[in-house]
């Protein structure tokens, strides 16, 4: 067997069934052992937007994604998703034709250095320089990819080693279970959560990756904390949660971010304390110690220093920190906070006021529903307005914020997810950034719906503008965009445009009753901004609030 | 940062050892410059068995070491970070 065969037949005893990429030279001995393998690849339309999917299949499934690309431009067309997935701790691998090595170093027809050029945007990367270690790589990529902090790996191939006689091995799937931290610490945590008066959970998107989210439900269950969530970590605590306060920082409720800033104990669970989250560093939770829960040391103290660090499974660090407390009126008054600062939807007139389209979207879907979502304005308010009942439903480019990464992501979610409604939520700037997946959507008859909030901006850029460059406008007017409804229907794609709010509901129910792909383009005032917003350099507390 | 502040430098120390790969030392001179830490030396040896090699870096930044190293340890090919000294001196002021 040769090594192009050796690596899918690797892949497919470990129980990929799916793959995403794009054929080009230097991988063309993989495309050939893909036929007949039973490993159904994608075949998407840009590498970014198969690297996308391959991402968007991991989110939603829990499982590890692959894409596959060929040198040159095909592999550095992976570049953003990767460093997608590496800020976000996605378990992908990466596969990559290289120019045969006999012709690596003498600038070849698409040769390009991927190892060198993804040393920052991988947990790790892999060249391959003898066939007999094809298998054994992909062990190491697929177990590093998973383990400890998820993330991304990339395998680059030469064509001569995927061409060659290769040493064949099994998938090994060693990914060691990692024990709870020191029972010393576990003490000092437990002792700092019985003298906390105002403690706070601050949940992030670890909880999910490290399948502890029935351990935190328990955990806040137990304690009576009250919680917010990370954009990330959105879906970790049941919306309807009694102490669930919502999305903290900069565009976080007010209940949130004022509770953070109030607190005497800060319980960071798979959090890292993020720029977008802390808003200014020094205001942020000025008066909490700070418990950190991570399974990546690194995170411990790069932003803020915590008085207890519990590193190791956090399943088994959460379950250990089960214990009872009362703190009645400290919750009551986060409740009065979160029941006094309710989202308004009442806007006058009769123009579609996107959160409450997004707020009845979701109320006309499932708990199981995944809703895909691009970076913008459409984004914060998807967060804000839409409830999710676990992580995997909820797909946002958080730490990059990756405009592309809805469409794409939402397929993978499809493929990976067939039984439940994937639905893309997306802006007009960001659907045009991987527009040429629909023709993926085409391929597959996926049933994707998408919802496209369309201000004719790119609104988020357009609001800094306004608040923050005293309302220059400099490239920010999409006015010129394509008529949406008949771009998709090139691609088969039914769907129609709303201009006003009574069309909404019947507009919802067409969408989803529709049994494929199907798109509702929503033209929304370029007006309209997200709040609240902690403006740059600000504290939490300091949030700029909606003008009457 | 705030650069309208004057942060202290420090200088550090440090020998890594790491699985003798081509570019394990990319990696390493990579996270030195990326996590805010200015090279000062470097000097690498293969061990005799050929299959590790160990680097000796002085670095200074106003960041603490530990963000550093903790990061370096993060790396596949890193085996081992030792900081033979303490740092040396506060230094430079920016």
């Amino acid at each position: 067997m040769n090594g192009a065969n050796a690596l899918v037949k690797n892949l497919s005893q470990r129980g990929i069934r799916h793959v995403f990429g794009y054929p080009g030279g230097t991988i063309m001995p993989v495309y050939d052992a893909l036929l007949e393998s039973g490993v159904e690849h994608l075949l998407c339309r840009h590498e970014q937007g198969a690297a996308f999917a391959a991402i968007g299949y991991a989110r939603a499934s829990g499982k590890t994604g692959v894409c596959i690309a060929t040198s040159g431009p095909g592999a550095t067309n992976l570049i953003t998703a990767l460093s997608d997935a590496m800020l976000d701790s996605i378990p992908l691998v990466a596969i990559t034709g290289q120019v045969p090595t006999a012709m690596m170093g003498t600038d070849a027809f698409q040769e390009i250095d991927i190892l060198g050029m993804t040393l920052g945007c991988t947990k790790h990367s892999f060249l391959v320089t003898d066939p007999d270690d094809i298998c054994d790589t992909l062990n190491k990529a697929f177990i590093l990819a998973q383990s400890g902090r998820p993330g991304p790996v990339l395998v680059d191939l030469p064509k001569d080693i995927q061409m060659s006689e290769a040493h064949y091995a099994p998938p090994l799937d060693v990914i060691e279970e990692r024990a709870a931290d020191s029972f010393d610490k576990i003490d000092t945590a437990i002792s700092l959560l019985q003298k906390s008066n105002k403690p706070v959970a601050y949940v992030g998107g670890g909880v999910g990756m490290a399948n502890a989210v029935e351990e935190l439900r328990e955990f806040l269950s137990q304690t009576g904390i009250p919680s917010v969530c990370t954009l990330k970590g959105i879906g970790a605590v049941r919306p309807d949660d009694h102490g669930y306060l919502g999305m903290l920082g900069m565009h976080g409720t007010r209940a949130a971010n004022l509770a953070v800033q109030e607190c005497d104990l800060l319980i960071a669970i798979g959090a890292r304390f993020d720029d977008r989250v802390t808003g200014k560093l020094e205001g942020f939770a000025p008066n909490a110690k700070v418990i950190h829960m991570d399974i990546d040391p690194a995170e411990f103290g790069k932003r803020r220093l915590a008085d207890v660090s519990l590193s190791g499974c956090l399943k088994k660090n959460l379950s250990s920190l089960n214990i009872t407390l009362e703190k009645e009126d400290w919750m009551h008054h986060c409740k009065t906070s979160r029941a006094s600062s309710q989202w308004c939807y009442d806007k006058p007139g009769e123009d579609i006021f996107a959160p409450l389209l997004l707020k009845q979207l979701s109320e006309a879907t499932s708990e199981n529903s995944v809703i895909s979502c691009d970076v913008g304005q459409h984004q914060m308010w998807v967060a804000q307005h839409m409830s999710f009942y676990h992580p995997s439903n909820h797909l946002s480019s958080a730490g990059l914020g990756t405009m592309g990464f809805g469409l794409p992501a939402a397929i993978g979610a499809a493929i990976s997810r067939p039984e439940d409604d994937v639905i893309l939520v997306s802006g007009d700037g960001s659907f045009m950034m991987n527009v040429q997946e629909l023709a993926s959507i085409k391929r597959k008859q996926l049933p994707v719906k998408i919802v496209l909030l369309d201000n004719q901006r790119l609104g988020m850029v357009k609001q800094w503008q306004e608040l923050f460059f005293d309302q220059r406008y400099s490239e920010t007017d999409l006015s010129d965009n394509p008529d949406f409804v008949t771009l998709a229907k090139a691609f088969g794609i039914e769907g129609r445009m709303i201009t006003e709010r009574h069309e909404v509901l019947p507009a919802l129910d067409e969408m989803l009753q529709a049994p494929g792909a199907w798109i509702l383009h929503v033209c929304i005032d370029e007006r309209e901004n997200v709040w609240p917003l902690v403006p740059p350099g600000a504290a939490n507390h300091e949030m700029m609030e909606v003008s009457a | 940062m705030n650069t309208s502040q004057q942060a202290a430098k420090s200088n550090y120390s440090l020998t890594i050892q790491c699985h003798k790969k081509p570019e394990v030392m990319e990696r390493l001179l990579r996270v030195v410059r990326h996590r805010g830490f200015d090279l000062e030396s470097f000097s690498m040896r293969s061990s005799d068995c050929g299959k590790m090699v160990s680097a000796d870096i002085d670095v200074c930044s106003e960041r603490p070491i530990e963000m550093l190293t903790s990061q370096i340890e993060t790396l596949y090919d890193v085996l081992q970070v030792h900081q033979p000294m303490a740092t040396l001196r506060q230094e430079s002021i920016i």
